[in-house]
């Protein structure tokens, strides 16, 4: 089976296999869960460039206002998790973890740091599922894996976001992550577990289960529409938010700046004076202890709101346009009607 | 002040005018006098303490040599000589230190002792070192002393050699010197004798006194008052009463203008620190000399006061036909006096009681001094020094640029009716624009860009104050001063906002509403109108600033004349905002609309007043203002009008009956949009409805879009994604240069064209985003879809 025994990790990963099992538990949990941030670890192996992941489990939601405690229950639930896991002789190898979201907005902070950890510590650098759960909701599940760039992760072991970081970097929002792709494997079991629940979907009515896909196509979608303006609406705000506070603290930078400039240019003049009528001249005192030069701001923040905005709209241009299609179609077909 | 600079330059000057017949002892002497005593004003100046003594020394010292009393000095000196021998022997070394403070530098004995105490010092030390036996007191002024003498043998070096070389011979050589040279030091100690309080001064203060006020003595008496000029003891007013009769002697012209420089000086001096500005007649007495001065040196061109001119001696009489090319160039600064006598004018302005008569008197004042800084433009037109005439046109211009047609006339006729006359008056060029004009269009050529800056401020502020408002706007526009205004000095600045807030109301007054609301807009925002006008200073309610900075913005403010009312400003203002504000407000159909103000401080206003429970009869200008947007809020056009017109402080706008007209229209007009959409169509049907008038149709226009969720939230996005591209454009724009001199023309331009291209850019986006919010993206849709449709028809 195995064709290269891999100890020290050196074959790259190029693709994720992701078990039905996996799959299932993940829409599972990520419609069950009270808040759209649901999240889990994922078990598993890679073999011979591919990270098979056979298992996940899902981690505590964590409140906002516990956080702290939140992340020592999340830490001893993990834990025990992954004990048991061994005890039954289950995967217990974690590779990553994976996260359910709504219209592809992933990026945030807490993504990226959780991530960040795993590539560190993980081997492989571990991977991260992205679930939307949105688009899943129309009867499309989607699963997309990411890792971290290289340029990424080495900027952010810097925490250095300044803009010249960012272009020696040649850090966009596209490339924060690299997508690997995926497929899903399914075994026999669950594949007949499945036709078992659509069999009698299809035999009592139409619109109650998921899966149907007869009148979905139908459906022309502008039930997540609002949201997704929202959203866009709302992130646009804090991107010029976060633009007007980078902007204020630059130009507080370049305030500092000029004035320790006028500084020294005055204290060169005063030496020039002074060496001129053969005094011996002052020392140059240390500019960046007298005036205090802000650091230059982090562009992460705006970075990923960018990138937020960016899924916003394209989850949005999907939406509409296949909904405007639905719509030209619904009137081709209506206006094929009266003309008849 | 170059008088000022005059001081040390004179010093030097004069013993190396001395006659080379003395020996050279005594040259070396004279100079070591000199040396010495500049020394000990500069220690005086480090240390206070030591000063009273050696101030005395410094005054005795050339004063015992002036002296034909000779004997007498010298017995003073052996009888200091024996004390310290005395003391010597019973090694009390205080007594010697006091004794050798009285003795006189430069006289052999002095020499002679100072040679014998060194010895007899370094011998004490050395003792002292073995026994330590000397108590407190006397070990302290041992050391004094080493370090005196250390200093004293510095100081006399030469003289020393000498003596040690052959003690009789120096002795005789001095004598000698004494006898035959004693005239010149002389005079030179009779200033600080006048001063003096001494009694061995007494005589000489005589002297000093007697001072004979002759033609001959003019220029001695001359330099004895310019090396008193600053010292701590020195009677100024007594300076200046020598001058004074100095002046009235003086027989050449060379003698009165080297009078009069010194004279006017001291005046400007004759101010002590305590009071605030000049005492009136003072400053009418300098006025009056400086423009004596000006007609002397305007009606004799073989004499000319110039900034910088080669050393001369201050003693010597001048004349036309000794110097080169017939032209003596005396060291002084007209325009220094100039700028001084303005400065000072204006400073008493700053300090008298605006209310009081006196401010009154004090003002009429301006028609003097504005006739003097045309004469010292006059002379330098005429001796063509352009630095100083482009400052003297400034300040000049500075006293008309505000003035309506009147006032400059009656400043003009003042200038007409003297002597000496500028190139460019009233009567030369008709009117007081013209005036202006000539005088700007001379301060823009010249090379100054502080007063090319100033001047065409002041240029269209004229303009704006004479009603020219398109010729002042497009003024002010070209000179691109809005984007390099934040960095010039304080002064021009509130120069520029007297300017602006001049523009707005020549834009109110000439009926431009729009334009003088946002004109005005700015500086109102600020609340800070008064400070930002420099004619109040601004409350501070979060810090405290410190006096140094209170005096700098006392210094600041102008004047009260020329004051821009700030009531005044503010009806202006409020009238034009209501104008534009209660027809936008009518129109409001959402609450994101209605955040968008056009003006922050009317809206806020009118929120307060609105929230008012009860409201009384209107008092103040606002009261009147608040109540007129409510009338014309519900329609009341009649009301509204009456309201405003009632404001009483209109009778300070010129023209204010056509200015109340213009208004009244005005209202009639907008109360005409606000009632159309509001009160007449609300009652008629039951909800607000939007509405507006098609004016060229004659025809009232409906717009009714029922807009969903989608649609609202669309547009919101729309708008949103416009504001961020703005945004990034902005950014941009400060990354790729903003940064970079907009101060030097080619880059102003170059940003400004930048500029009107993202304006543009701009423009057309905004277009676009407005047509598609009035249902025209609908409409492209719908062609769209029937584009397609027609097609897939084909199709099916």
């Amino acid at each position: 089976m195995a064709k290269v025994i891999d100890i020290e990790a050196d074959i790259p990963l190029h693709t994720v296999q992701l078990d039905a099992l996996v799959v299932s538990k993940i829409i599972k949990h990520a419609r069950e869960a009270p808040s759209t941030t649901a999240h889990g670890l994922l078990l598993g192996l890679d073999l011979d460039g591919t990270l098979e992941i056979s298992n996940s489990f899902p981690l505590p939601h964590q409140h906002g206002d516990e956080a702290e405690k939140g992340s020592k229950t999340i830490a001893r639930h993990q834990a025990s998790m992954l004990r048991s896991l061994k005890e039954v002789q289950a995967d217990d190898s974690v590779v990553g973890f994976y996260q359910a979201t709504t219209l592809g907005a992933f990026f945030n902070q807490t993504l990226l740091d959780t991530q960040a950890i795993h590539q560190d510590k993980l081997r492989h650098g571990g991977i991260v599922i992205v679930h939307d759960l949105s688009q899943t909701a129309k009867g499309n599940a989607s699963f997309r894996a990411f890792r971290l760039t290289a340029a990424f992760f080495d900027a952010y072991k810097r925490s250095n976001f300044s803009t010249a970081s960012l272009i020696s970097h040649r850090l966009t929002f596209s490339s924060i992550f690299e997508e690997v792709p995926l497929k899903i494997r399914t075994n026999p079991l669950l594949s007949s577990f499945l036709g078992k629940v659509a069999e009698p979907a299809a035999a009592q009515s139409t619109g109650e289960s998921a899966l149907e896909p007869t009148y979905s196509v139908l459906d022309l979608g502008t039930a997540g529409l609002t949201r997704n303006m929202e959203q866009i609406v709302e992130a646009v705000e804090a991107y010029r938010t976060e633009e007007g506070n980078l902007s204020y603290l630059s130009r507080q930078i370049a305030r500092e700046k000029s004035k320790a400039d006028a500084y020294v240019a005055k204290r060169k003049e005063e030496n020039a004076v002074r060496v001129a009528q053969g005094l011996a001249p002052l020392p140059e005192e240390d500019v960046a202890r007298l005036f205090k030069i802000p650091a230059e701001p982090s562009r992460l923040e705006s970075l990923l709101l960018l990138g937020q905005i960016d899924a916003y709209a394209k989850s949005l241009e999907g939406t509409a346009s296949t909904s405007l299609l639905k719509m030209y179609g619904a009137r081709a077909g209506s206006g094929a009607e009266t003309s008849d | 002040m170059s008088s000022d600079d005059e001081g040390p330059v004179i010093k030097p000057a004069a013993p190396a005018a001395k006659p080379t017949g003395m020996n050279r002892f005594l040259k070396g002497a004279g100079d070591s006098s000199s040396e010495s005593s500049d020394d000990e004003e500069g220690d005086g100046d480090s240390d206070d303490k030591s000063e009273g003594e050696e101030e005395s020394d410094d005054d005795e010292k050339p004063g015992i040599r002036i002296l034909s009393a000779q004997e007498k000095r010298f017995k003073e000196i052996e009888a200091t000589g024996k004390a310290m021998d005395n003391a010597l022997k019973i090694n009390d070394w205080s007594t010697i230190s006091n004794e050798f403070d009285k003795l006189v530098p430069c006289a052999p004995f002095y020499i002679r002792t100072l040679v014998s105490l060194e010895t007899s010092v370094n011998d004490a030390l050395s003792k002292e070192k073995a026994k330590k036996k000397l108590n407190a007191t006397n070990a302290k002024a041992l050391t004094a002393m080493k370090q005196k003498i250390k200093k004293a043998h510095k100081e006399h070096e030469t003289e020393i050699k000498k003596y040690q070389q052959d003690p009789e011979a120096f002795e005789r050589d001095y004598i000698a010197a004494t006898t035959r040279e004693t005239a010149p030091p002389a005079e030179k100690a009779r200033g600080p004798a006048a001063a003096a309080v001494d009694d061995e001064f007494t005589t000489v203060g005589k002297g000093g006194k007697a001072m004979a006020f002759t033609a001959d003595t003019i220029l001695k008496n001359l330099q004895a008052v310019q090396e008193a000029r600053g010292k701590k003891n020195t009677d100024r007013a007594e300076q200046i009463r020598i001058l004074e009769r100095s002046l009235e002697v003086s027989a050449t012209t060379y003698q009165r203008i080297r009078v009069l420089l010194a004279l006017i000086s001291s005046r400007f001096d004759y101010n002590s620190a305590v009071a605030t500005h000049m005492p009136t007649e003072v400053w009418l007495s300098a006025q009056r000399e400086v423009d004596q001065l000006v007609t002397i040196v305007a009606a004799d061109p073989s004499y000319s006061v110039q900034e910088i001119t080669e050393d001369y001696d201050e003693l010597l009489e001048r004349t036309p036909t000794k110097e080169e090319g017939g032209i003596v160039r005396i060291r002084g600064s007209i325009i220094s006096f100039v700028d001084r006598l303005d400065d000072e004018f204006t400073r008493s302005l700053q300090n008298i009681d605006p209310h009081g008569t006196e401010y009154v008197d004090r003002l009429k004042d301006e028609k003097v001094l504005y006739t003097t800084i045309s004469r010292a433009q006059a002379f330098y037109e005429r001796s063509k020094q352009p630095d100083p005439l482009a400052r003297v046109i400034m300040r000049r211009l500075e006293h008309i640029y505000s003035k309506p047609n009147a006032v400059v006339q009656a400043l003009e006729a003042a200038v007409s009716d003297s002597d000496i006359k500028p190139s460019s008056t009233l009567a030369s060029q008709n009117d007081t624009t013209s005036l202006i004009h000539s005088l700007c269009v001379y301060l823009y050529k010249s090379g100054n860009t502080l007063l090319r800056t100033r001047s065409m401020l002041s240029h269209i502020f004229h303009h704006a104050l004479y009603n020219n408002y398109h010729t002042a706007r497009d003024m002010l526009l070209m000179s691109h001063l809005q984007e390099s205004i934040h960095s010039a000095d304080v002064a021009t600045q509130i120069l520029y906002n007297r300017t602006v807030v001049q523009l707005g109301l020549c834009a109110f007054r000439l009926g431009l509403i729009k334009e003088a609301q946002a004109t005005l807009l700015e500086i109102f925002t600020t609340q800070r109108v008064k400070e930002l006008l420099a004619q109040g200073v601004h409350q501070q309610r979060f810090q405290t600033i410190s006096p140094e900075q209170e005096k700098a913005e006392k210094q600041r403010q102008l004047p009260f004349h020329m004051h821009i009312n700030t009531e005044l400003l503010e009806a202006a203002f409020l009238v034009s905002s209501m104008l534009v504000e209660i027809p936008l407000l009518a129109s409001i159909d959402s609450e994101e609309q209605k955040r968008k103000t056009i003006s922050k401080p009317f809206r806020r206003l009118l929120d307060f007043a609105d929230r008012q429970v009860f409201t009384g009869p209107p008092e103040s200008t606002r009261d009147h203002i608040m109540q007129a947007s409510k009338a014309l809020q519900e329609g009341e056009w009649e009301k509204c009008r009456d309201l405003i017109q009632s404001i009483k402080i209109w009778s300070l706008m010129p023209e204010s009956t056509a200015v109340k007209d213009m208004l009244g229209e005005r209202i009639q007009e907008q109360g005409l949009r606000t009632s159309c959409s509001l009160s007449l169509l609300s009652r008629t049907f039951a909800e607000e409805l939007s509405a507006s008038l098609d004016q060229s149709g004659g025809v009232v226009v409906f717009h009714r879009i029922d807009l969903s969720r989608t649609q609202q939230l669309a547009q919101t996005i729309a708008e949103k994604v416009s504001a961020m591209v703005d945004q990034n454009e902005k950014a941009l724009d400060v990354k790729m240069g903003g940064g970079a001199g907009w101060g030097d023309r080619n880059a102003g331009e170059k940003g400004a064209k930048g500029g009107e291209q993202t304006q543009e850019r701009r423009g057309t986006r905004t277009r676009g985003a407005r047509g598609g919010a009035r249902g025209g993206r609908g409409a492209r849709f719908a062609q769209g879809l029937g584009n397609q449709m027609s097609s897939s028809q084909r199709q099916g």
